[in-house]
């Protein structure tokens, strides 16, 4: 009896085991709290949804801090005593800084997840999905590749252009750079492609249309030198009527009108899906947390002297001073609205400016202007890419460029002059909407400062300083290409701080602090970890074979 | 229980009465058996030699016999202890104390599904018993094998309570995932940061990125439970365990009862505190430095410091955040055991306050083990771990507390005069001249952390002829995790600051992750023993299922309301948009087989082999899944060969072993051959980005070892020594491809990467380690009352990357404050984690070293070269005062080709001594640990010792920069900015790693059981203990053991604010009832 029991027992132990495990199941394991490559992109609404990625977490790097840190404080309209930032206003970040990590980690990942859906959507697509859904898809990742790298070639320079990573990876350590030119012409062909297959007319969602792909188009174009296509494409985009300028400039930055007529393409956030998700810029900027409330505006950017002179010099264009940056005593009823407003103290001041930011900072989530879509380090507010006010100056830039017709390479002189009436027309539409008076006529120099007073704290007034001495293809951090013009403007700028408060008595005087760049630092360096594992993006450029 | 007990007590007494009834005539002899210490040992065989006269001790310890005429020698043998003989003479009383015999070749070593005789063992295998870490205050089991097994590397990854620790045995063959498997009473717990298994997710402890987060699993497990510990070093050993073997496997063979029922309590209290203080600026000095960095940057020196001499020394920060703390630690267990039936059931509390504010770790166990001779063919039993931890983590490393505490103004008050906190100084204007309040920091933002844990299995034996046994076993392992960080609102100034200047939080945050993990594995295994002449023959043959599971849900909200005090994400105002989850599993099923041969107890064979399937590759290509590891070793017992009789009484026991193997490694997370999508929160609602590349060819690791060992004994096995040599190659291992951003994106510059894609995982590469170890046990002087034995382990490996695939190095960089320091570089030629930067020349001090620096360049920050020039204005110059670095390849510049290796931070050879001394009832112990070569890389200076940025408290050595009336100065001056040419990676900031640490030093006396019977027990013990009592180094920060970051095999030894180990005083007790 004994006998028998212990060998059932001793058989069914082994028989059961058997049957388990040998399934081929058991051995299958795809993600289980993601989907994969495979299973995706299988409806329509998946391959709508599909780029709903692209406009937010994988700017977050360039949003947070660096972004800010190239455009306004290399360029002069802010300044820090924040140590991880401030080597930007002194052009002396070096390569380790993990900020000029961010500049380059964060458009590349944006690069990444684009060519991620234009490499796996045509293949994995079943034909029921409607060709017109594939190839908008497809054609907002062309737009937002190509946006990306017009960042990469603005801060760097040469960058290495990757359509399939896969076919990189192998020799990850021999990949070279690309020249600046091949960059551009990625770039266009990129925009050429989303303007072609994006949807029309849908800007307004917040996903990049065809309209938003004119308007870049026609912002690469003039940055190209290339200004009968600027003229075109921005052309285009006027006659759409697609987008059109906000009436009141204070209500381009309220977290309620994201997405408004005059947005042609923004990073969307989150506001209450963490850090790494929302618009970190007003936790920084924000004067006090008595304005933000979610106890962060650590106030760490303060305007320049020089952007606060440069409001005064156009008659203290109030409307978008009053916006763009605070001054003592400034009042704004939107902010703090429980308390009645928030003005900004006689003896405040951030980093020595007697100023602080007032662009992107937005205010309490209880704000009427929020409606609760703020929170810690993490505010819902879009960041402009692209708004229609730049297309109506690259319009009149484009007329003005191609009257004094400088040649490529060559910027327009500052002295040059138009009065061409299209250009006026757009050019004073844009002061009109601030309340600053028409010109019968600008110079060069006046609409690079009306860009400076437009878009001030609006990341793009460093790049204007970059491109007014030409197209520069040549440049690299090791082989500049020369700024003069742009050199003589910055080395102008009062960057320093006042000895105390506005109100102070007797009244402050100015610690002057002015700095002169190099032609090398118009182009940030390779992160060193980058060129430590692929030394060739430190070297001389290899021309991008175009398939 | 109870019925055990008097189970136990009847057999036991039958057994007394059969032995004495035998015996009835010639002389009666009595006594009591204890061992080394006093205890008195139930249970131990008292024999008449020459006779088949014998019986056992009592409960007691105490014996009787009638000794028949012929008797003349009496001989007491115990399972674990030296066999004694006594000869009887005219005595009646013979009390005997047996000594120990850790390493007799009769002691049973647990070899993975089964055990062996260690006289039969093959392969390299260290024991050490739970006598050799009794009583250690450490929470963790793996921390108190430091020093005790050669061939065996612990670090503590920090002094934290309940961290973890790096535990690499022969060195480091794999970049994902070092720890060895840990087997607990046959239970797999795989080691290292990762849950509980096998490439399982890193536990995500919520808002901290910059901190050693990783907790020890064996942290779990009460160390007065533990019986003894196997540790499987050579790959003839680990073979058996296949594809989770790679990095040694350390058996953990927990207590079982024996004998008569007892009951013991193990207790201890202990005071910790911080044992060495750097020495930061005190206020005078402190003031100096700003008013000369005031000048430097361009602003207004303070009025408060126009003449430092006469301020006061300000505040010492370490003091403020170091505390001594209290430890205890009391565990109670009733065991007992019978030939039939045997149980154990304990229960544990240990209690670890941080010497640091804001850390303590509270530990709750019960386990249990019952085994039973069901029927004569049937065996069953199971050990059932209950565990629940609480701890807080505190803030640790980088931007922690101890960080922010070196780094805090000496002018910042801790408190106010009305107690709240004091914030830092602020100047008319509004600048705040320093940062947060360390201690407020510490005491307002609690980061906990609960773990519960049940491990645990269930056998049956079936035997089903004398040679043949099936056994059938379930093992468990289950998890519960819950980790919470609360930063509540704040608002906090020091006296007169205006309000608005305050340091405020208004809105209070909670992030919190939720998780478990599960665990089952199925065994069935034959074993077929069989003995025939001079031949013995061991067959294990069997078959294991197991499959894991993971799932973490993270949490956050913000805005609390109701106040500081209910912690709970109920009282959110604003929860975050998408809760996320982080699930996946995992599974193996494998075969094994081992075949154990002896022939004449002179020549041994072990063969054995696993092939092993694994979920976590591809069932799409071929011939992925399955590896196979096949090992065998052969072993010579020289010494009882006739030819060696004659010097046996100087050396015997002599062994040569040989033994070629290989194992596999199998940890990348699951689904790393396939391209995943991840769902992120988007403006639009969810989106799906790329989460990986994937690399469908992905397979298994495997590392190829040799091992060549020797045991004898000499002077009449007054001295055991164990050497063993070998060669360990890992080839094809696994780890992420370590591409450069600018293909698959890049994370976010605090560690974050919600949006960049994965790099893949990849088989590359090859690393080989070489070394030797010993052990040598020494038993000094052995008299009636007095005796001393010594134990030296000694552990040597030369860690080298012999190729990378291609790849020309992997950099690792380490996060201080807001710089990313390239910290390591991992290059062919040289160990893993080499250090890897420039060398520095020295400070520039003369005009003709700026006249050679204008003619050969230095660019040592990627960008421009340096300008000679002392103009302020310029920011990339270099004068006076300034770094100048080596150019190491003689091209007559310094450039990014100027690095070089600069240190490996393993070091040459570690070493552990223990010493005990006996006299009578007294015994004492000390314990030596120490480590030499090797390097650390104090990152932590970056920031203490920069001079680079205002409001921050600085080393006091740094006080005597150079200057032009201070200019023999090596000290480089001051220079704003992070990450300034003065501070890139270089050899300015390596230190040396070596360090003699005297561990431990205890005193105990053991109350002889004449007397302890008195209070009714049958032994006690008292001891006092010193833990960590004196470290010799040269390291200038707070403590040279620094370990991995997070278990990372990249980031050895760099201190960026580790939190030190604690000196322990302890006084404790060990009841027998």
């Amino acid at each position: 009896m004994n006998i028998r029991i212990k060998y059932i027992t001793g058989l069914a132990a082994i028989t059961s085991m058997m049957a388990t495990g040998c399934k081929k199941d058991f051995f299958n394991r795809p993600p289980e709290s993601g989907t994969t490559v495979g299973n995706y992109y299988q409806t329509t609404a998946q391959v709508n949804a599909s780029t709903n990625g692209l406009y937010g977490a994988p700017w977050f790097g360039w949003n947070n801090k660096v972004g800010w840190a190239i455009t306004e404080l290399a360029s002069g309209n802010g300044r820090t005593y924040s140590s991880d930032v401030s080597a930007f206003q002194t052009f002396s970040a070096p390569n380790t800084n993990p900020e000029i990590l961010a500049a380059w980690d964060s458009p590349f990942t944006v690069v990444a997840q684009c060519n991620g859906i234009i490499n796996n959507l045509p293949s994995t697509v079943p034909a029921s999905v409607p060709r017109s859904a594939v190839n908008n898809a497809l054609g907002e990742a062309h737009l937002l590749r190509g946006v990306a790298y017009f960042y990469l070639v603005r801060v760097f320079g040469n960058v290495p252009i990757v359509e399939n990573p896969l076919n990189d990876i192998a020799n990850f350590q021999t990949v070279p750079t690309n020249p600046i030119s091949d960059v551009y012409k990625l770039i266009v062909k990129d925009l050429q492609f989303a303007e072609a297959n994006c949807y029309t007319n849908t800007a307004s969602t917040g996903h990049g249309d065809s309209g938003s792909a004119s308007a870049m188009l026609a912002k690469v174009y003039l940055y190209m030198q290339d200004y009968a296509n600027a003229r075109k494409e921005a052309e285009k985009v006027i006659a759409s009527g697609e987008f059109s300028l906000l009436p009141n400039f204070g209500d381009l930055f309220r977290t309620i009108n994201n997405n408004n007529k005059e947005s042609i393409l923004a990073m969307q956030w989150v506001y209450n899906a963490g850090y790494d998700y929302g618009n970190s810029i007003q936790a920084s900027w924000a004067y006090s947390s008595s304005i933000t409330q979610t106890g962060d505006g650590y106030a760490v950017f303060g305007p320049t002297i020089d952007l606060q002179n440069a409001f005064k010099a156009e008659g203290g264009d109030t409307v978008r001073r009053h916006y763009t940056i605070m001054l003592p005593g400034s009042y704004y009823p939107e902010l703090d609205f429980a308390s009645g407003g928030y003005r900004f103290p006689a003896n405040a001041g951030a980093q020595g400016t007697n100023a602080a930011a007032k662009k992107y900072v937005i205010g309490a989530p209880t704000d009427p202007d929020n409606n609760g879509k703020t929170n810690a380090q993490a505010a819902g507010d879009n960041t402009y890419i692209m708004r229609y006010a730049d297309v109506l100056l690259i319009e009149a830039e484009a007329i003005l460029g191609q009257s004094a017709n400088p040649g490529v390479g060559h910027g327009i002189p500052l002295s040059a002059t138009t009065s061409d009436p299209t250009a006026l027309q757009y050019f004073n539409m844009v002061r009109a909407r601030s309340g600053v008076p028409a010109v019968a006529s600008f110079t060069y120099q006046q609409l690079i400062n009306e860009r400076r007073l437009e878009f001030a704290l609006e990341q793009d007034y460093w790049f204007d300083l970059c491109r007014l001495d030409g197209y520069q293809t040549a440049g690299s951090a090791t082989a500049p290409t020369p700024h003069p013009v742009a050199t003589s403007i910055i080395s102008q700028q009062e960057r320093g701080t006042y000895s105390g408060a506005a109100n102070s008595n007797p009244p402050p005087v100015i610690y002057s602090s002015k700095v002169t760049p190099t032609d090398a630092q118009f182009l940030f360096p390779v992160p060193v970890t980058e060129s430590a594992a692929d030394p060739n993006l430190i070297k001389a450029p290899v021309p991008y074979v175009f398939k | 229980m109870g019925k055990f007990l008097r189970m136990a007590l009847l057999v036991l007494s039958c057994f007394m009465c059969a032995g004495a009834m035998a015996q009835n005539q010639g002389t009666a002899i009595k006594g009591t058996v204890t061992d080394d210490r006093g205890v008195t040992l139930p249970g131990v065989t008292v024999k008449v030699k020459g006779t088949t006269v014998g019986t056992v001790t009592d409960v007691n310890g105490s014996y009787s016999i009638q000794v028949p005429s012929e008797g003349k020698t009496l001989v007491f043998s115990f399972i674990g202890m030296q066999t004694q003989e006594i000869s009887i003479g005219s005595k009646t009383t013979i009390n005997v104390r047996l000594a120990l015999s850790s390493t007799a070749l009769t002691d049973v070593v647990v070899v993975g599904y089964g055990t062996q005789k260690r006289g039969d063992v093959n392969g390299a295998i260290s024991s050490v018993s739970s006598r050799d870490i009794a009583d250690i205050p450490q929470p963790s089991v793996d921390q108190m094998l430091q020093g005790k097994a050669a061939g065996v590397t612990v670090t503590n990854n920090s002094g934290q309570p309940g961290a973890a620790v790096s535990v690499h045995i022969r060195g480091v063959t794999s970049f994902s995932g070092t720890d060895p498997l840990y087997v607990i009473d046959g239970v797999e717990v795989q080691g290292g940061a990762r849950n509980g298994y096998s490439g399982g997710p890193v536990l995500n402890t919520p808002g901290s990125s910059n901190q050693e987060t990783s907790v020890s699993p064996l942290s779990l497990l009460n160390p007065n439970d533990i019986e003894s510990i196997d540790i499987l070093k050579d790959a003839s050993a680990t073979a058996i365990y296949g594809s989770r073997g790679a990095n040694g496997v350390i058996q953990i063979t927990t207590k079982r009862g024996k004998g008569a029922a007892k009951v013991v309590y193990d207790g201890w209290v202990g005071l910790q505190q911080q044992g060495k203080f750097i020495p930061m600026m005190n206020l005078p000095q402190y003031a100096a430095l700003q008013n000369r960095l005031a000048t430097s940057f361009g602003i207004q020196p303070r009025p408060e410091f126009a003449d430092p001499s006469i301020l006061g020394p300000g505040t010492n920060w370490q003091k403020a955040i170091f505390r001594t703390a209290a430890e205890q630690s009391h565990s109670l267990s009733v065991s007992g055991g019978d030939n039939k039936s045997d149980y154990y059931v304990s229960a544990g509390y240990f209690k670890q306050d941080g010497t640091v504010l804001g850390f303590n770790f509270d530990r709750y166990t019960i386990r249990s083990s019952i085994n039973s001779q069901v029927k004569n063919w049937l065996k069953m039993g199971t050990t059932i771990g209950a565990t629940r931890s609480d701890q807080n983590l505190g803030m640790g490393d980088n931007t922690g507390i101890i960080y922010d505490a070196l780094l805090a103004a000496p002018d910042q008050a801790v408190y106010n005069a009305d107690g709240t906190y004091a914030g830092p100084f602020v100047t008319t204007s509004g600048t705040r001249e320093g940062g947060l309040n360390p201690v407020q920091q510490a005491l307002s933002i609690s980061n906990t952390s609960l773990r519960n844990e049940i491990n645990g299995n269930i056998y049956a034996e079936t035997k089903f002829f004398k040679d043949l046994t099936l056994r059938s076993e379930l093992d468990g392992d289950f998890n519960w995790w819950n980790a919470q960080t609360f930063n509540p609102t704040y608002d906090y100034g020091s006296t007169g600051t205006p309000e608005q200047y305050h340091i405020i939080n208004p809105t209070a945050t909670l992030n919190r992750s939720i998780a478990n993990s599960t665990y089952w594995s199925w065994k069935e295994y034959f074993t077929y023993g069989h003995t025939w002449g001079k031949n013995n023959l061991t067959v294990v043959a069997g078959r294991e299922v197991w499959e894991s599971t993971y799932d973490q849900v993270p949490l956050s909200g913000s805005g609390f309301v109701a106040g500081n005090n209910v912690q709970s994400i109920a009282l959110a105002n604003s929860v975050a948009a998408n809760i996320g989850e982080s699930k996946s599993s995992s599974s193996m099923e494998s075969y094994l087989a081992r075949i154990n041969y002896t022939y004449n107890n002179k020549y041994s064979l072990t063969l054995n082999g696993r092939s092993d399937r694994t979920s976590n590759f591809s069932p799409y290509v071929a011939g992925k899944q399955t590896g196979y590891f096949p090992g065998g070793a052969v072993s010579w017992r020289l010494s009882e060969e006739p030819f060696m009789a004659g010097i046996k009484s100087v050396a015997d026991n002599i062994k040569i072993r040989v033994g070629y193997g290989s194992t596999g490694n199998s940890s990348v997370p699951g689904y790393a051959y396939g391209a995943g999508l991840r769902s992120v929160p988007t403006a639009f609602g969810v989106g799906f980005i790329i989460a990986n590349a994937a690399n469908p060819n992905l397979t298994w690791e495997s590392a190829l070892q040799k091992d060549a060992g020797i045991d004898f004994s000499l002077l009449n096995n007054r001295i055991d020594v164990t050497f063993d040599y070998y060669d360990k190659t890992a080839k094809h291992f696994l780890f992420q491809q370590p591409l450069p951003n600018f293909l698959l994106g890049g994370p976010n510059e605090y560690g974050d990467n919600p949006a960049g894609i994965a790099k893949p995982y990849v088989n590359a590469g090859e690393i080989e380690n070489k070394g030797f170890e010993f052990t040598i046990n020494s038993r000094n002087i052995v008299t009636k009352d007095f005796k001393w034995s010594s134990t030296l382990t000694f552990s040597h490996y030369n860690n080298k990357v012999v190729s990378l695939n291609g790849a020309p190095q992997i950099v690792q960089s380490v996060g201080t404050s807001f710089i990313s320091l390239s910290a390591t570089n991992t290059v062919v030629g040289y160990p893993v984690g080499e250090f890897y930067g420039y060398k520095v020349q020295g400070v520039v001090k003369n005009t003709a070293q700026l006249q050679y620096l204008a003619t050969h360049p230095q660019n040592v920050t990627g960008t421009t070269p340096q300008v000679v020039t002392n103009d302020p204005s310029v920011s990339n110059s270099i004068w006076l005062g300034d770094l100048q670095y080596q150019d190491t390849n003689h091209d007559g510049k310094v450039d990014v080709n100027d690095q070089v290796p600069l240190g490996s931070p393993n070091p040459d050879f570690t070493y552990g001594f223990t010493n005990t001394f006996n006299y009578k009832d007294f015994g004492l112990t000390i314990f030596l640990y120490g480590s030499y070569g090797g390097k650390i890389l104090d990152a932590l200076e970056y920031e203490t010792a920069g001079l680079d940025g205002l409001y921050q408290n600085q080393l006091a050595s740094s006080a005597g920069f150079w200057t032009p009336s201070n200019p023999n100065s090596n000290i480089p001056a001051p220079r704003g900015g992070l990450g300034n040419p003065n501070l890139v990676m270089s050899d300015r900031f390596l230190e040396s790693a070596s360090f003699l640490r005297l561990q431990n030093v205890r005193l105990d006396y053991n109350l002889p059981s004449r007397w302890a019977k008195y209070v009714a027990m049958t032994g006690l013990k008292v001891f006092v203990s010193g833990q960590n009592l004196l470290v010799i180094t040269k390291y200038p920060g707070l403590d040279p053991e620094i370990g991995s970051f997070n278990q990372n095999p990249l980031l050895m030894n760099v201190d960026i604010g580790r939190y030190p180990s604690p000196r322990i005083f302890t006084l404790g007790v060990n009841a027998q009832f």
